[in-house]
């Protein structure tokens, strides 16, 4: 009577509830956002990596406690199947052939045997444009494969096209607007799909009254 | 197949399907918690759609078949009821799956 494939749907429709109060969308355009005004907190007297570290608290803050607070006393707990866990496993793997990619792109850029620059030159952005695909614009697609979260695709598009922005935007204004502007911009897009995300959410689930349940 | 060939096979067929199962509102429990390793009430109540009472009722049938568990814990300072499927009610559901599809196969065109 039920197929596989409708049961795969129920499990998925399980599953896509816990991306539907666009949270991890807030949590993204925050620490966009917070990459941008990071040189900001520099000028404080904080360097880096502290800058950034401080620069991303908001967003982890929203994740946790938008979880804790908002998501789960609507929405209930729930553990998935051996299958998601085995995408987790995954998960991990790949990320960590990125990293080890994004560590040996470094040590061959220190090393000024890479075909192209980091920075543009006269107009040409091919560098930037390629590195930043190869370093989030991939990276963030393979994980929206993996979590099955379809959104993540167009924020990975979104979010390799900064760097290259703020090296045009560069000749136009100096650092760190050029940074405050595109990162605010590519970090404003999540940002706001996801408040709405929440709202509509929030309609959606509103919190029981009941304290007990059975 | 002669009519009363087709309808005596059909009628064997559904005397062995498991009716605690078939119940629409079961059945959406059971589908649930056989993709889901473990799920809480309130998940349940938005999955499925139900009121509280409806689940609970329910879920007590289900649990006094052996097919969930049903376990009460805390998370914080808040009461969780957790749910899941028992290896006998996994298989009650695979055998339930095979059954209707193999009745409904038999069913002629």
């Amino acid at each position: 009577m039920i197929q596989n494939s409708d049961l795969t749907q129920i499990e998925r429709n399980a599953y896509r509830k816990f991306f539907q109060d666009g949270i991890w969308d807030i949590l993204l355009g925050l620490m966009v956002i917070g990459a941008g005004y990071a040189p900001l907190i520099s000028e404080l007297g904080i360097e880096r990596p502290w800058n950034i570290l401080i620069a991303f608290i908001p967003s982890f803050a929203v994740l946790i406690f938008g979880k804790k607070y908002v998501t789960i006393p609507r929405l209930g707990l729930v553990k998935f199947g051996p299958k998601r866990r085995a995408d987790r496993k995954k998960l991990i793997i790949v990320s960590s052939v990125f990293i080890f990619t994004t560590i040996i792109l470094v040590i061959l850029t220190k090393a000024e045997l890479l075909p192209f620059g980091w920075s543009t030159t006269a107009g040409d952005i091919t560098g930037p444009v390629v590195i930043s695909l190869l370093l989030i614009g991939l990276p963030l697609s393979i994980v929206a494969y993996f979590i099955d979260f379809n959104r993540l695709y167009l924020y990975a598009v979104v979010i390799s096209l900064t760097w290259p922005s703020t090296e045009i935007l560069y000749y136009y204004y100096s650092s760190p607007l050029d940074e405050i502007i595109v990162f605010g911009i590519a970090g404003g897009i999540p940002l706001i799909i996801g408040l709405t995300f929440l709202v509509k959410f929030m309609i959606k689930y509103p919190l029981s009254t009941d304290k007990t349940a059975i | 197949m002669k009519p009363d060939k087709a309808n005596e096979i059909s009628q064997n067929s559904v005397d062995k399907i498991d009716k605690l199962i078939h119940e629409p509102s079961r059945f959406l429990i059971m589908a649930n918690l056989y993709v889901l390793k473990s799920a809480d009430f309130l998940f349940l109540i938005n999955q499925t759609g139900m009121t509280q009472g409806n689940l609970s009722s329910h879920l007590s049938k289900l649990e006094n078949a052996g097919y969930i568990k049903i376990e009460k814990e805390f998370v914080g300072k808040r009461p969780h009821t957790i749910l899941s499927i028992t290896k006998e009610g996994r298989a009650s559901f695979q055998e339930y799956r095979i059954k209707m599809k193999s009745f409904l196969d038999s069913i002629p065109e």
